[in-house]
């Protein structure tokens, strides 16, 4: 176990640099690190015991829902596929650096109405040529996937051309600033299906720490799941500079009641849909509320809100996000009556409860007593990281080559080359965007909205 | 406004009308956003960074990295070129060398000193490739550590932004090594006055600079040294020689471009008075000074400048 003092080392030394919010709620349990790259480790120890009363079940794989997301493609000996992105702000250009690193990602086009962003898109894809118009993209038969990165409300003219013109599409989440919007984009992409391929950007999907995580989820490790908390808080105007009002005008359609879902259809959407996934279900009810506590800056959406959600089985998840304090940043967590799954930046933790049962895994995975004050709190390391000299669970999110776009684009272009639907597709974004857009509506109004099946049908 | 990146506190001060608020704000948090992408991407300290990246791997074959960070690269090696290797990216194993990684510094071996010496210099060590966008090195044991240039690549990344959000009047500093300056702080006023500590003497100033749309950066000696054979040894080395920096106390450099005055600073510490004409013709906008011991050791400083920028020279303090 010499590797373990190495982890050990590593971790006292970065951990004791940062104040883990999330320890403090969690003192005196004994936390079990899930970290995706420990898979090989966990695929090659004996299967966990089931809970009482379950057969045996297999080792748990981690991507067995996410498809062909759990294995990023490893050789750059890849077919290209001719790409073009549209919409060059903060989320075009996230992508334009993830693609950068993904095998096959030939980007030939940067597209934005703004010409001005157009060399911040070109200094991150210096091949690309960079145009006004999008439908000199969807002319150029080098052209196979279209990434649509504008602002929500402006996807759906520019999804129904591309599928129109053969295009497999990368949609951003949420598809749409409105349930019209995002039908028509689902219904579109559906019919399109299975020559092109549609996908959602729901990127949790396609992460391998959430498959990883799903994993335990699915073969009992929790039993019976009680209870669902999601949250997200930053300190940030959540504003978009510009020199000129016209174009901050345009670049803050997120903060006016026409064009945005709020926080929920912009941000909640990507915690929610964890839900919906792990539950494999879309809740029953939705009750919302916020308001303009901090940013009191001529915004028509909430900067504070919290929604309470119905799941089949009387299971609640319960939701909050702020823009105005940035305590205990973002995470999601799963209480089950036998332990306790969080999801943080990329990690992952287990929190056994005493009377649980064993599982036969367990004395594999690093563990470790966080009742210490200063909220130090370990994370597992993974042998695999640190033979390449990272540090494990170290900002796997900031990591080009292993953040959520990454994984996201890497899914997209082998469904592309493989003629296969991807796991995030048209139907998984259309309910995520409804739960999300009715969860702003409620926001809005104060009050509870029921969900029928109807709402996500795409008929 | 103020955010912690790269070890240092950042500060950002606006001095545009306040009627834009909203906006003003959100072209500050724009900035630091950048600041932190670059941190991301150049981080010695962060494995997952680029050029942690292509330290660990570069010398086995190319390291793909992105784009902004070959052109990054690209630009420190004609500043190594530009100062005669003066100001280079791979003294690290130099540093090591000398003890000064993470030691308080010991005196090597001769031989070690000329093993480390093949492993430093961007133009035989380093090769960047701009079609396939990786970087690789010819030898193991090439080590790339962006500090003594990537505050002042980031502050300009960041001013870049601010200046594209339409702010006309800031001030913003990096600890406070490099600070950079976009108009005036009131209207009417001549640019932004930053002083330069005096390198011995604490609460004195050596000079003073008068800021506008431009940056200033400043290299000392501080910090770490140690005694042998009846001298001190300084932490900063030649990585043209690799031996330590003897005489020169401090360098400061004004100039447009905040990544050119954080690495010309470093070289001039480097290069001492002696390289003040080479440096003064192959950069004609920056201004440049060096500060070193006096004869007698202790009295004032001996200073030498190049360019008008510098005020109230006071080399005793």
């Amino acid at each position: 176990m010499a590797e373990k003092n190495d982890d050990n080392t590593l971790n006292r030394r970065d951990l004791l640099q940062r104040s883990s919010a999330l320890a403090l709620g969690f003192l005196g349990m004994g936390a079990a690190n899930l970290h995706a790259q420990e898979l090989v480790a966990a695929a090659e120890t004996p299967a966990p015991v089931p809970p009482p009363g379950q057969t045996p079940a297999a080792p748990p794989k981690p991507g067995t829902e996410g498809g062909n997301a759990k294995k990023p493609t490893a050789a750059s000996n890849v077919a290209p596929v001719g790409i073009a992105v549209i919409g060059l702000g903060d989320q075009g250009r996230k992508h334009l650096t993830s693609l950068g690193y993904v095998p096959g990602a030939d980007v030939r086009y940067v597209c934005d109405t703004y010409p001005a962003i157009h060399k911040r898109a070109q200094d991150l894809a210096p091949k690309a040529a960079a145009i006004t118009d999008y439908r000199k993209a969807l002319d150029d038969k080098a052209v196979q996937a279209i990434y649509v990165a504008t602002p929500s409300h402006l996807h759906r003219e520019i999804v129904l051309a591309a599928l129109q013109a053969g295009k497999h599409v990368y949609c951003e989440a949420p598809l749409a600033s409105s349930i019209e919007d995002a039908k028509a984009i689902a219904t579109a992409a559906k019919a399109a299906s299975p020559k092109q391929i549609f996908h959602a950007g729901m990127q949790q999907r396609t992460n391998p720490q959430h498959n990883h995580v799903l994993g335990f989820v699915r073969t009992g490790a929790l039993n019976k799941i009680v209870n669902a908390r999601s949250v997200w808080n930053k300190k940030t105007s959540w504003r978009k500079p510009a020199a000129s009002p016209e174009r901050e005008q345009a670049l803050n359609w997120h903060l006016r009641k026409a064009t945005s879902g709020g926080l929920m259809n912009e941000i909640g959407i990507h915690q929610v849909d964890v839900t919906n996934w792990f539950l494999k279900s879309t809740p029953i009810s939705v009750s919302g509320f916020g308001s303009i506590l901090q940013w009191r800056d001529g915004r028509e959406v909430p900067d504070t809100v919290q929604c309470l959600f119905e799941y089949p089985g009387n299971v609640f998840l319960s939701y909050s996000a702020t823009l105005a304090n940035s305590f205990d940043g973002a995470y999601e967590l799963f209480q089950g009556s036998d332990a306790a799954i969080v999801l943080r930046d990329g990690r992952a933790w287990m929190f056994k409860e005493v009377d649980a049962p064993a599982l036969g895994w367990e004395v594999y995975a690093s563990k470790e007593k966080i009742g210490d004050e200063t909220g130090i709190m370990l994370v597992a390391d993974a042998t695999k990281l640190l033979a390449e000299g990272k540090k494990p669970g170290e900002h796997t999110d900031t990591d080009p080559t292993r953040g959520s776009l990454y994984f996201a684009g890497d899914h997209f272009l082998t469904a592309i080359r493989e003629k296969k639907e991807s796991v995030s597709g048209a139907q998984e974004g259309y309910e995520a965007n409804v739960v999300a857009l009715k969860a702003h509506e409620a926001v809005m109004t104060g009050g509870k909205i029921n969900f029928t099946k109807e709402m996500f049908s795409l008929g | 406004m103020a955010r912690e990146a790269m070890r240092s506190r950042w500060e950002i001060v606006i001095a545009d009308p306040a009627d834009a608020a909203a906006r003003l704000r959100a072209a500050g948090e724009e900035a630091f956003d950048e600041i932190e992408n670059v941190e991301a991407q150049l981080s010695a300290y962060r494995p997952s960074s680029d050029l942690s990246r292509v330290n660990r791997s570069a010398a086995d074959e190319p390291v793909r990295v992105s784009p902004p960070v070959l052109s990054f690269l690209t630009r420190a090696a004609a500043l190594s070129a530009a100062t005669d290797g003066a100001f280079d990216l791979t003294v690290g194993p130099l540093l090591r060398c000398w003890g000064f990684a993470g030691g308080e510094g010991d005196l090597p071996e001769d031989e070690a000193v000329r093993q480390a010496r093949t492993l430093v210099g961007m133009r035989e060590n380093v090769r960047l490739d701009n079609d396939a966008t990786t970087v690789g090195f010819a030898r193991a044991g090439v080590w790339l550590d962006p500090g003594a240039i990537g505050k002042g690549y980031a502050l300009e990344r960041a001013l870049d932004l601010l200046r594209e959000a339409g702010v006309r009047n800031a001030l913003l500093h990096a600890g406070t090594s490099t600070v950079g300056a976009l108009g005036t702080p009131a209207p009417g006023a001549p640019g932004w006055t930053v002083a330069v500590q005096h390198p011995t003497r604490q609460d004195a100033r050596l000079t003073q600079v008068c800021l506008r749309d431009r940056a200033l950066s400043v290299s000392a000696q501080h910090g770490k040294s140690f005694w042998a054979r009846g001298r001190r040894f300084g932490h900063v080395l030649d990585p043209r020689t690799g031996q330590p920096v003897q005489d020169t106390v401090l360098a400061a450099v004004v100039a447009p471009s905040p990544t050119d005055t954080d690495a010309l600073s470093t070289a001039l510490l480097v290069l001492g008075a002696a390289g003040l004409p080479m440096l003064a013709a192959r950069f004609p906008d920056a201004h440049l000074l060096v500060a070193r011991e006096g004869p007698e050791g202790g009295g004032p400083l001996q200073v030498d400048t190049v360019g008008d920028a510098w005020q109230d020279v006071t080399p005793d303090g």
